[in-house]
Order: structure tokens, then sequence, then C-alpha cells
């Protein structure tokens, strides 16, 4: 047998590429959920880490350091095929996972390690004078937060988390391992049908890119927006 | 009244306050002078909480107070103002809200009566027509002017400052002062650190001198400055003025 001639108008159809599109939407909801699911564990820990308790700033230390120590596939693996053992080890009876349930809660706990720096490292950042007015003005710790620090905080933290959005959804490419027909595992599906890898995964780019690009154009307004008071 | 007995402040092996027995009396002005490092701020800050002493007694109209409980911090957060060298403005918010925030979030009184209270602080500093502009583009001045009357938005008995004048532009720094003076000639207590030799000649009721941790010597203006008694002060003055 011979080799196949590269056809490439026969994979350009317009079903290949909806079904790729999909693929987009699906990356990028993944990584939609992953990241509001970051946050969320993020601030937890970054109260952890910020708090006077030293256990509990142990605690938050060892979660950032074994998931910024250990690859991300890893830890969706360990989500799809680890726990399924630990959980017939300790209850007995099997589990059965969902691969998105698995993926999202893997991929969103990851991300909140990293969230979780972010969020305390634009808390600490806020010049301390800050916090000293605060307390001159008779406000509490809580309006401190609430009033001062967190609304400047937040302005510092838009950029670093989109990049942590636009991460993940490169990330969500990780979870084709575990079946999720996510854009870059529906781009080898077409490439293996059609003997021919390079044009699925140009416009796999081509949509990564898209997506990329607009987040971060998306972003740059938001944060003009938002820094109103650096302009005036 | 602000009182000290005997308080200590050291950061690490350094001795910043060094047994300190400091008095504020009513409607005074009180200058504090001396050296880089000699714990002019520590002290400061102390009577406001800011530091917490290591030992000695701090008392407000003879009440001893105890910075770390919360009771006592804030019945003195409430009646004592404080003006940072460097404004400690909140970049976040019109230069309006900087004042109606902390007004409001002591329930000091209704929206309006803040709005009018701020307003009024704000003509009397000069710089009513920034009302709506963010901090940040202001110049130094008018920030410290806007942060002075931010701290008067309470209605403090007392207000601490901590060379307010230092890190504006030569320029600028009579415009703060004379604030500053007419805040004196109202009566207000005050305690000011400041390296304006000339302000707090004219200004204030008693000045204190500070070295090394410790008060050295205090005394009223005419004789601080024509008759000091320590060699250190002697020295000190001799830097000062050339
Ligand atoms: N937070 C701190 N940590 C460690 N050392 C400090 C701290 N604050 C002050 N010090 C030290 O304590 C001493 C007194 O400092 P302080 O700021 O009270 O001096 P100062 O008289 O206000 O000086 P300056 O005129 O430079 O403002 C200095 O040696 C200073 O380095
Ligand atoms: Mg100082």
């Amino acid at each position: 047998m011979g080799y196949h001639r590269v056809n490439v108008a026969s994979i350009l159809t317009l079903e290949n590429i909806s079904y790729l599109g999909y693929g987009a939407i699906i990356s990028l909801l993944i990584a939609l959920v992953a990241v509001a699911g970051g946050i969320l564990i993020g601030t937890l820990i970054a109260i952890l880490k910020l708090s006077k308790n030293k256990v509990l700033r142990i605690i938050a230390n060892i979660y950032i350091e074994i998931v910024r120590g250990t690859p991300m596939l890893l830890q969706i693996l360990f989500f799809y095929l680890g726990i399924p053992v630990l959980y017939q080890l300790i209850v007995g009876s099997p589990l059965r996972v969902n691969i998105y349930v698995c993926g999202i809660l893997a991929m969103a706990l990851n991300s909140g390690a990293y969230c979780a720096e972010l969020i305390r490292s634009a808390i600490e950042g806020i010049d301390k004078g800050q916090r000293e007015a605060g307390i001159t003005l008779n406000l509490s710790e809580a309006t401190i937060m609430r009033k001062i620090i967190l609304p400047q905080a937040i302005r510092r933290i838009v950029p670093p988390l989109v990049s942590e959005f636009i991460t993940l959804i490169k990330d969500s490419s990780l979870l084709g391992t575990i079946g999720v027909m996510e854009l870059l595992n529906r781009a080898k599906i077409i490439g293996a049908n059609n003997y021919n890898y390079l044009v699925p995964l140009v416009i796999a780019s081509i949509f990564y890119l898209v997506m990329t690009i607009c987040i971060s154009y998306l972003a740059k307004n938001l944060e003009r927006r938002l820094a109103v008071y650096d302009q005036n | 009244m602000i009182k000290t007995e005997a308080i200590c402040k050291h950061f690490g092996a350094l001795k910043a306050l060094d047994n300190v027995d400091f008095i504020l009396n009513d409607n005074e002005v009180v200058c504090i002078v001396g050296p880089s490092g000699s714990g002019k701020s520590t002290l400061c800050r102390a009577l406001n909480g800011l530091e917490i002493i290591d030992s000695g007694k701090i008392y407000y109209d003879d009440k001893a107070i105890d910075f770390r409980s919360k009771e006592d911090a804030k019945a003195v957060h409430s009646t004592t103002g404080f003006v940072f060298q460097h404004f400690n403005l909140f970049p976040h918010l019109s230069v309006l809200d900087n004042l109606l925030m902390p007004y409001l979030e002591n329930n000091k009184g209704s929206k309006e009566d803040g709005i009018k209270l701020a307003k009024e602080l704000l003509q009397r500093v000069g710089v009513l027509d920034k009302s709506d502009n963010y901090p940040n583009k202001l110049s130094g001045g008018q920030k410290q002017r806007i942060a002075i009357a931010r701290s008067l938005m309470l209605r403090p008995k007392v207000l601490l400052m901590d060379e307010p004048t230092s890190a504006l532009d030569p320029e600028m720094v009579k415009e703060v002062l004379d604030v500053m003076k007419d805040l004196a000639q109202s009566g207000m207590t005050m305690c000011i650190v400041t390296h304006e030799m000339n302000f707090a000649k004219n200004i204030a009721d008693r000045i204190v001198f500070m070295d090394e941790g410790k008060i050295v010597e205090e005394a009223d203006p005419e004789t601080f400055f024509n008759y000091p008694k320590t060699d250190r002060l002697k020295t000190f003055l001799s830097k000062m003025l050339y």
C-alpha cells in the first residue's frame, strides 16, 4: 500500500469545523468553571495563608506545594484513576466517576493553589499605610478589608487571573487523556479518521488563538475601566 | 490629655523608645524634633497604637489604654486623628469619598450631614474644588491637606502628625503648614513630629527634643532655641540652623 494523498478540501468540511468549534466551546466552558472554582478555592486558601493561626498557614502551604510540585496531568489522572481505587478500599463498593466532574474538579483544585498565591500577593502588595490609615480612622479589620484593601487588590488581581484563565483553556486539553471531548481531542479524532493531523491541528490552533486573544482583549478593556482612579 | 509613663519599644535589639515620659495637655501644641532614628515616629505612632509598646503605660484623660484591647483602641481611634508623612489617602475613592467613608462607617451621621461636613473641611483646607477627583492626580500639598481634612471627619479632640510636610516638594510645604497653623490657632490639641524648626518656633507651646529613644530636653520655644541646656540639643540646633 502506498501513501494517502493529502486532501485538504475533504477535511475542511462544515461538519468537521463545527465539530471542532463545539470542542472549543467545551474547552472554554471547562476553563470557565475551573477558574471560577479556582478563585473560590484560592480565596479560601489565601485566607488561611494570611491568617494568624500557624496551623492554618501550614495547611495552606502544604496544599500549595503539592499542587505546584506535581504535574497537572498526574492530578487529573489521580482523580480519574486514583480516587476510585481509594474509594473502593475505604467504602468497599466501586465508584463510578464522571470524566467531566473529575476533570473539572482536578483543574479547579489545581487552579485554586495558583489563585491563592495571586490573591495573597495582591492583598499583601497593598501599601501597609492603607491599613494604618483605616485603623486611625477607627475602622474595624473587616471594614478595612472590605472597603480599602480588597477594592484595590481586585484591580491588581484581574491581569494575573486572566492569564490563569488562558492557561486553563490550554490545560483543558489534558482532559482529552481521560476521554473528555474537548478541542484537541476532537482534532486528533478528525486527524485519525482522515489520516491527516496537520489540518485539524492547525484549525484547533486557530480556535485556541481566537479564544485567548479575545479574552486578552476583553481583559485589557476591563482593566482600563477598573483603573479609572489611576488616570483621573 | 495624653500621658505616657516610662514607655519602651524595641525593634529586635534596638531600643526605639527608652523609658519615655511624655505629656500632651488639652489645647496644647507640642512639636517633637530630633535627629533621624531618634524614635519620634515610634513615639507618635505608639500614642495611637500603631506601635504596641513593650512596657510602660499610656493614659488618655487619666484612663490607662491597652491598645491590644479592641475596646480601648476604638475609644482612642474615635477621638484621635492621625496624619501620615505619606498621606495614605485611599486611591480607589474620590476625595469626597475618602472623607465620607470613615464618617459613615463610624455611624457619625447621615450621608447628607457627612457630605456637608466633608465639604466644610475641604473648604477649610482649600481643596473643595477637588472633591470629585481621585487622589492620584493631585499634588502632594493637596493630598496632605485632604488627608488632614479626612483626619478631622470624626471630629477628633487630638491630632497626631508624623512629619506631615517631609514628603512634600519645598514649594508645597507652606500651604500645609498654613492649614496646621490654622488648626493650632483654633485650639486643636496637636502633637507634631517635624523638621520645620521655624514652624515649631512660631506655633508650638512646647518643643520636645528626642535622641536615641529618649526625651532629652523639652521647653517652650523661646527657651528651647535660645537657652538649650544639653550638649546634644546644642549640637542638634547648630546642625539644623545651618
Ligand atoms: N518597624 C520597624 N522595624 C525595625 N526597626 C524600626 C521600625 N521602625 C523604626 N525602627 C527603628 O527604630 C528607630 C527609631 O525609628 P523612628 O522611625 O521612630 O525614628 P524617627 O525619629 O522618626 O526618624 P526619622 O526622622 O528618620 O523619621 C530607628 O533606628 C529605626 O530604624
Ligand atoms: Mg520618623
